[in-house]
């Protein structure tokens, strides 16, 4: 019995080895410089009060909602260009993998670090509230990057708004449309922040133009694949579609792909947000009709910066990076 | 009066046989019915053609868990045989392969990942739950650092016809889905290797005792259902143009319910292909359907669990 305990000990030992081997290796073969593997992220987490050191180093922690979101990978490259200008900065952002619990776990590890600054792009708009309060409590300031939480208790939000994104959208698409006319819309998942107040936004405008309806509506979970299933379902179903809607752009790429699979997509008005590389390039080619954009870069370095400011002790505000809509006009300007 | 009696458990013992097939001919019926779109030519490609990934994944998982086993790692390893291509067939990438090379490559990393979960399993003694839950993780991870996080775009024309191409008229995710389907019908029912699959499951000592090398052919299943998610995952990406690390996200639970839908025992040594097939197809109707019929999102998830659960209840009705 003792015997299998210690093998199976050993065992796994030598898988950690190998598994944080394989990480170490893979993180300095990585062209960018930027993208660290997360489980480099997660060992920096194990010991950042030893690099912090006694001289006037500057600790901002953070942690963003999901690493294998292309989004948030985008926001940690704008932080890391952006730290460059701050050398005494000790940045450490980790992955929240997609858990507001983990989330919730990482930032008390941050208040009993006593960071000087932390950075959060939260996974939930809830759950996460009660830490944040306790960290500003703490004497903490807490810079929201690109999603708030539900309640003001006391953090700075740098970020846009998702509302206003959502009136964006529908303010194109009923102009386009002349204010008459059958709308799919795409969903992100049910309850996602963002899902929510992107619809807000759009409800809003459409709430005042009667002849705008929206005759398909359904999550595709932000995913390309179920974007296009879905698409090629409605297409089954013989209501007339002049528009489809998408709260990103992999959902509304998945459903073009759909319509010209049907040869219908030069009818139907198509628009998606986020302004992914790959919607820019099918707006380029004329395939994708809008786009959203959201400034990633702005949001992250924006985050940063205030991070920064406020844990030097200045007073800092709410910053706002507004979006843009993305057609074939002025698509050359976001490549 | 004793002979009604015996013809009425007849009958009902012929229902609880056949079950699931009762419930994917009402669900049919329902929907034709419900739905104007829904019994079209082109409707009916569509089902068959968004259920044939989580199809060709459930066909090998369908092996693993006839020997008692469980894959979790199927969607993860669809993701990452599909990035492990994608790379190689970026459009104006540096790195491009010929096709067949691309593929070869995906396909080969899926069976790696497919041996080691055989390895752990077997020689590791790990729990299969345990090991392919691990494989899962460590695989999204490395598809992850394939490219940063990011998806492979903008792949190359005859990479994308390999999902959206057709053989015959048919899309070729259904070919594939096909060919699996042949293959694992043949493995399972006409080799001696699927008895001795079925023996492991029943009694894995008395196999062993009879002398069938039960861990060689374990180790076979777990590489078979990799394969078989390889392929999936690869046709996956071309079919959307882009090769995601979050692809085929929770597959691996959809294969599983797909399975036991099927009337195949998660305990082991019961199961069959056509009834797997009976169980995605019942899945994919009910999405479908439901999406037809514009049925809210949050509704849709109470209905296809309610589903799922009627189904499995009725199977365990007609073992007894």
């Amino acid at each position: 019995m003792k015997k299998k305990t210690v093998k199976k000990l050993l065992a796994l030992t030598l898988t950690m080895a190998m598994v944080f081997g394989i990480a170490a290796c893979g993180s300095k073969e990585t062209e960018a410089p930027a993208a660290e593997a997360p489980a480099a992220g997660e060992e920096e987490t194990e010991a950042p009060a030893e690099t912090g050191g006694a001289e006037e180093k500057i600790v901002i922690a953070g942690t963003l909602q999901d690493m294998s979101n292309e989004f948030m990978v985008m926001l940690k490259d704008a932080m890391d260009e952006k730290v460059k200008d701050y050398p005494n900065v000790d940045l450490q952002i980790l992955d929240g993998e997609g858990s507001p619990e983990k989330q919730v776990s990482q930032i008390e590890n941050f208040i009993t670090q006593k960071v000087d600054a932390i950075i959060l792009c939260p996974q939930d708009g809830t759950q996460l509230i009660p830490v944040v309060k306790e960290a500003v409590e703490a004497g903490i300031p807490v810079i929201m990057c690109s999603a708030d939480i539900d309640e003001q208790v006391g953090q700075v939000l740098v970020g846009s708004n998702h509302k206003d994104a959502g009136i964006m959208q529908a303010e194109y698409v009923v102009d386009q449309l002349g204010g008459k006319g059958n709308i799919a819309y795409l969903r992100g998942p049910i309850g996602h922040f963002a899902e929510v107040q992107r619809f807000e936004g759009t409800e809003e405008i459409f709430a005042q133009n009667p002849d705008i309806k929206i005759v398909f509506d359904q999550t595709g979970e932000w995913d390309r694949d179920q974007g296009m299933s879905l698409m090629e379902t409605w297409l089954q179903a013989g209501t007339q579609i002049d528009c489809v809607m998408s709260q990103n752009d992999e959902m509304v790429l998945g459903a073009l792909t759909a319509l010209e699979g049907a040869n219908v997509s030069a009818d139907i008005l198509t628009c998606g947000m986020d302004a992914i590389p790959d919607a820019l390039q099918a707006i380029e080619d004329g395939r994708l009709d809008a786009t959203i954009f959201q400034d990633a870069k702005g949001q992250g370095s924006g985050a940063l910066e205030t991070a920064y400011k406020a844990a030097s002790g200045e007073d800092v505000e709410p910053l706002v990076i507004p979006w843009a809509l993305v057609t074939a006009e002025n698509v050359a300007e976001y490549k | 009066m004793e002979r009604e009696g015996l013809n009425a458990s007849k009958t009902f013992k012929f229902l609880s046989k056949y079950a699931i097939y009762i419930v994917l001919l009402i669900l049919f019926l329902a929907m034709s019915i419900m739905s104007s779109g829904f019994l079209t030519a082109g409707n009916i490609i569509n089902i068959l053609r968004q259920n044939s990934f989580v199809g060709m994944a459930a066909i090998g998982m369908t092996f693993v868990v006839i020997t008692g086993g469980i894959d979790l790692s199927v969607g993860a390893v669809m993701a990452f045989a599909g990035m492990a291509a994608a790379k190689y067939c970026v459009a104006d990438g540096s790195l491009q392969l010929p096709l067949a090379l691309a593929v070869l490559l995906g396909l080969a990393v899926a069976a790696l990942a497919g041996l080691a979960n055989g390895l752990l399993v077997t020689k590791g003694k790990v729990a299969p739950f345990i090991a392919t839950l691990g494989m899962q993780t460590i695989l999204r991870g490395a598809a992850l650092l394939l490219n940063s996080g990011r998806p492979f775009i903008g792949l190359s024309s005859q990479f994308a016809n390999l999902g959206q191409g057709y053989i015959l008229g048919i899309p070729i995710p259904v070919v594939a889905f096909i060919v699996v389907i042949a293959a694992g019908v043949l493995l399972l029912h006409f080799l001696r290797f699927g008895r001795r699959v079925y023996a492991i499951g029943g009694n894995e000592a008395a196999a062993r005792a009879s002398g069938i090398m039960t861990d060689w052919i374990k180790i076979w299943v777990y590489v078979l259902a990799s394969f078989f998610s390889g392929i999936s995952g690869i046709i996956l990406s071309a079919r959307v143009q882009s090769a995601s690390p979050i692809s085929a996200n929770g597959y691996e639970l959809d294969a599983v319910a797909a399975v036991v839908i099927g009337g195949t025992s998660l305990a082991g040594g019961i199961g069959n292909v056509a009834g797997t097939i009976v169980g995605v197809l019942i899945l994919g109707i009910i999405t479908n359907g439901l999406d037809l019929l514009n049925v809210s999102a949050y509704l849709q998830q109470i209905i296809k669990g309610a589903i799922i659960l009627i189904a499995a209840l009725l199977d365990r009705k007609a073992a007894k």
